[in-house]
């Protein structure tokens, strides 16, 4: 098995989403990329034919979700690859928020708030997972990967993929926002944003 | 709460996907529509026009996994309406086989249950769900409808409906296998399927 250091991985967050702009938790249902969102993900195809010479000999793996395979078709086809030849893996859906998906955060009970409070790496939204249980299940993702690879997922599987990548400590990870613009590289054990 | 059985709920499949040819288990990874299952649900469009008495009155809800949205974009429009606005709902997402998604379907790592159907009913897949959890949780669906809608989802999804609305065992309900092509019309405790 590869070790995952030795590999280039170009990270990337799906475009923005109907439910980004609204402030939900889009989690495990899904809600149409707007045009600015689609507009993003062309620019990051753009950006992936600058920094690679040859985009069409790494590997593309997505998030079965749809937004996050029609952000990675939007970018194949603007970094001159066909839309389909990639892989959608479960491994890199967003964190399951339970019985808590599709609320807007302003909805949540206040006393719902609380285990994050106390413990954010292991707290998990009622019948979700928590940040720990996704760190595990991003490793496991990275665990499989044998080539350099274009990665488009989720706000908080990225932070996971790049703590598992970069090896930080579950605070490090917390604090991670990631952009829906842009492009995140992680190389030789370091990372590089790209943005617009 | 609405009561499901009162309700018409249209369950549509995905249309055919690379992995369906290829005997692959898809689970909540995912697989893109080859070009007879883009035509299979392009078909599904007329179906639902000649079978659907107002396309206006009735919700339309898919599995967020990319290849029920791209179904659905591609029926709507064929039904003369525009491919987007629909939901999704993380419930109607395809049975979790957790390891075990992505292995062909002869696979020696599949362990059946047992002899007796309720053994299989009950077996969960490694970091997966059973039958009997993806029966329950589309149960929570139904019990959150509040009218007639159609839906967009998986095989499995399919087979749990169904056995809801007309009230099956475990048997009844693990026996049955939803075709990529059509549409079937579940109301007052009775299906029909409605084929190209």
């Amino acid at each position: 098995m590869a070790n995952v250091r030795d590999l280039t991985l170009y990270v990337v967050r799906h475009g923005e989403c109907e439910h980004n702009l609204e402030r939900r938790i889009g989690s495990h249902d899904d809600s149409p990329l707007t045009a600015r969102g689609r507009e993003q993900a062309r620019e990051k195809g753009r950006l992936l034919r600058e920094m690679v010479r040859d985009p069409a000999a790494l590997d593309f793996h997505a998030s079965s979700l749809h937004r996050a395979c029609v952000t990675m078709e939007l970018l194949r086809e603007a970094a001159g690859l066909p839309p389909t030849g990639y892989r959608a893996d479960h491994r890199l859906m967003e964190i399951h928020a339970g019985d808590h998906i599709w609320l807007a955060w302003p909805d949540i009970p206040a006393e719902d708030h609380v285990p994050f409070e106390a413990d954010p790496w292991n707290a998990r939204r009622p019948g979700g997972e928590s940040r720990a249980d996704l760190f595990a299940r991003a490793g496991r993702f990275l665990a499989t990967l044998t080539r350099d690879a274009v990665i488009v997922t989720h706000g908080v599987t990225a932070a996971s993929l790049r703590a598992q990548y970069l090896g930080l400590s579950p605070e490090e990870c917390l604090s991670y926002q990631a952009p829906n613009a842009g492009l995140l590289r992680l190389s030789r054990g370091t990372e590089a944003y790209f943005g617009e | 709460m609405t009561d499901f059985r009162a309700l018409t709920i249209y369950a549509v499949r995905h249309g055919q996907t690379q992995d369906n040819v290829s005997q692959t288990i898809t689970a909540q990874a995912d697989s893109p529509l080859t070009a007879p299952g883009r035509a299979q649900a392009t078909a599904k469009g007329p179906i639902l026009r000649a079978v659907v008495p107002d396309l206006g009155s009735v919700a339309f809800i898919a599995s967020p996994l990319h290849r029920a949205c791209v179904t659905m974009e591609l029926m709507r429009a064929a039904a003369g309406l525009p491919a987007l606005p629909y939901a999704t709902d993380h419930r109607l997402q395809e049975m979790d086989f957790g390891d075990w998604t992505k292995l062909h379907q002869g696979d020696d790592r599949l362990v059946k249950g047992g002899p007796s159907a309720h053994d299989q009913w009950d077996l969960v897949c490694p970091r997966g769900e059973s039958e009997a959890m993806v029966h329950a949780r589309v149960g929570r669906f139904l019990d959150s409808l509040a009218g007639d809608c159609v839906i967009v989802c998986h095989a499995r999804v399919i087979a749990m409906l169904r056995s809801h609305v007309l009230d099956l065992s475990p048997a009844q309900t693990m026996s049955y296998e939803p075709s990529n092509t059509g549409l079937l019309r579940l109301a007052q405790g009775e299906e029909t399927f409605f084929g190209d």
